[in-house]
């Protein structure tokens, strides 16, 4: 009883420590906007979801990064200085990647970077691959060039996606 | 509410039978005068008081569809309105029925099986609920595998207390799945080699990670499998190594002739060690290689050192257990020496494929096809002569098995005419006809040294 009960506690107090620090790891944090490419809506245990991809975030455009030989961590840079987009919440510049760092080394305070992890086959994941939408969402069948995605940039580098927004 | 009423009939499915066969039995003993009318009473009040309330009446399966329509229609309501329900609210209420689920998880578990059984199952699979709830709301995507391997580290301990065997073999099986899974595609268990021959070799966490797992698995068989059946871990290794072997990872092994051989040595060290299963096995590796007939040449690829030198080192393990290690099963020396060689010339036979020339191949198949021969004759004389019936029918099997195979590679030109089919069902059926009649004399033989 006493053995179940403190299996119970701690699995209660991961979820309520995930939760809290979900609820807040991304208060004013910065708002990036990215280009996307939906593809495959999912629709597997996790419930309904786009995949995403993004043709900004591309690690192996520069030198640093092109040469992964294991799994590791990177950063990315990223910059306004992609093209200006009209999107339902009025015109947004969309970013781009401008350095790649890979390794634990964590970046300089200046700028925006995104950290991410290199697979093994070559892959990047920066936590923003997924959307989940509800099941009656026009987004399910969002194709390439009918939105952008909001991203924000937490202080830990970490990325969350917040809205697929349509293009005007 | 379904769980409960399926597991409450499960646990007491005996008992309104029971009631049943009790209350006839104490008719006929009234009868009989074997006890009087009021001791059929009391005896019957008895049983009903220890068992009260064990079959679900009719009102109970209409409480427990009018429960199930209040269900579904809060379901129904909180799916219509998921978009609306916040993060914090959606987190709090998870929260409150986990709470819930595990308090009346505890609270029952000494009491009444049938609502602790399904609340223990619904506990086991919550926090995968929770991994899935969060990753929707808070939109977290990355590492396929990451979520199961969290689910099973945090059920655990919880599997562990429990006494459910059930439990513990889902436990199991999930391990198993999310290994054979992890281990080959990318992610924090990924063994695979990357594009450019780079592999996760380097990255010792995912060794470490699959290391760990197979400490669970082998803690969970020990707790939930029965001795008999422990086995069942040997030869789940033995397909994990295998695997390594054939996949793209530090173990690759590109060489056909050397996958026979590693896929030979494991099986033998299996059966060697486990009996039964790793005995099919064996025999299954050795009835492929009968179908080298039909190869011309082996072209070797990539063939790695450690590949290579584990494959060699299963092969010295087997070739030195079955010379020196102890049988499982009790043969007289004569009948040792003979399995010994036997073992042994099955093991180093795929040697020959390493060549790969193909009269070579050849030769090594038609001695495969010698082999099963002999040992399908060998399980019959010895099944026969000792009285051991399933030896009998293993080497029926085995025999059938063989000329049938056999047949339609030989004959296989005669399915492509109508007459040609009559003729082949009709060999067909004269080889059956013959393996029959075969087997039965050899049980009856069998029967009369018995006897």
């Amino acid at each position: 009883m006493k053995g179940l009960r403190l299996v119970l506690l701690g699995h209660l107090l991961f979820f309520g420590l995930w939760g809290t620090y979900l609820l807040t790891s991304h208060r004013d944090a910065e708002e990036i906007w990215l280009e996307t490419l939906p593809v495959d809506p999912r629709d597997l245990l996790a419930g309904h979801y786009v995949d995403l991809r993004f043709q900004a975030l591309t690690p192996q455009n520069f030198s640093d990064c092109r040469t992964i030989n294991a799994p590791q961590v990177v950063y990315l840079r990223l910059a306004p200085d992609g093209p200006e987009l009209r999107t339902r919440e009025g015109p947004k510049r969309m970013w781009l990647a401008r350095e790649c760092r890979k390794g634990g080394t964590v970046p300089p305070e200046k700028g925006t970077w995104v950290r991410g992890t290199a697979e093994q086959k070559g892959d990047f994941h920066f936590g923003i691959e997924r959307f989940y939408v509800s099941e009656t969402s026009f987004l399910r069948e969002a194709r390439s060039g009918e939105v952008v995605a909001k991203v924000s940039v937490n202080q830990r580098n970490e990325a969350r996606i917040l809205e697929l927004v349509p293009r005007r | 509410m379904i769980l409960a009423a399926v597991s409450y009939r499960i646990y007491n499915r005996r008992s309104s039978s029971f009631n049943r066969r009790l209350g006839s039995l104490l008719d006929q003993a009234v009868t009989a005068n074997v006890v009087a009318p009021d001791q059929r009473t009391r005896l019957l009040e008895l049983a009903r008081a220890q068992r009260h309330g064990l079959a679900l009446s009719a009102s109970s399966w209409i409480a427990v569809l009018a429960g199930l329509f209040v269900v579904a229609g809060f379901s129904l309501i909180i799916a219509h309105n998921w978009d609306d329900i916040g993060p914090v609210i959606r987190i709090l209420a998870f929260l409150a029925v986990f709470l819930f689920i595990g308090e009346a998880c505890v609270r029952t578990r000494s009491l009444k099986a049938a609502f602790h059984v399904p609340l223990e199952f619904l506990w086991f699979f919550f926090p995968l609920l929770g991994i899935g709830l969060y990753a929707q709301t808070f939109q977290l995507s990355g590492d396929p595998i990451k979520p199961f391997v969290v689910w099973l580290a945090l059920t655990l301990p919880m599997v562990w207390l429990s006494s459910r065997i059930f439990l513990g073999l889902t436990h199991t099986l999930a391990l198993a799945t999310v290994l054979f899974t992890g281990n080959f595609i990318h992610g924090l268990l990924s063994l695979t080699s990357g594009d450019g021959g780079v592999w996760a070799g380097t990255n010792p966490g995912a060794w470490l990670l699959t290391l760990a797992i197979w400490a669970a698995l082998v803690v969970n068989a020990r707790r939930f499998l029965p001795t008999g059946q422990r086995g069942l871990l040997l030869g789940l290794a033995a397909v994990w190594v295998f695997a390594l072997f054939l996949a793209s990872t530090p173990l690759h092994l590109g060489d056909p002739g050397l996958l026979f051989v590693a896929a030979m040595s494991l099986a033998v060290l299996w059966m060697l060690l486990a009996g039964f299963p790793g005995l099919v096995a064996s025999l299954g590796v050795l009835y492929g290689l009968t179908f080298l007939w039909h190869t011309n040449e082996f072209r070797p690829h990539s063939v790695s050192t450690s590949g290579m030198i584990l494959t060699y080192g299963l092969l010295a393990g087997a070739a030195l257990l079955t010379a020196l290690g102890r049988f499982t099963v009790n043969l007289d020396r004569k009948w040792e020496l003979g399995v010994r060689g036997i073992v042994l010339a099955t093991l180093l036979l795929p040697l020959a494929a390493l060549t790969g020339e193909a009269s070579l191949l050849h030769s090594l198949a038609i001695v495969a096809n010698l082999l099963l021969g002999t040992i399908a004759v060998l399980l019959m004389w010895h099944g026969s002569t000792r009285g051991v019936v399933w030896q009998v029918n293993a080497g029926v099997a085995l025999l059938l098995l063989l000329l049938i195979t056999r047949f339609i590679d030989v004959l296989g030109d005669m399915f492509r005419s109508g007459l040609g089919l009559i003729v082949a069902g009709i060999l067909l059926a004269a080889v059956a006809f013959g393996v029959e009649r075969g087997r039965r004399k050899l049980l009856g033989f069998k029967k009369e040294t018995i006897s």
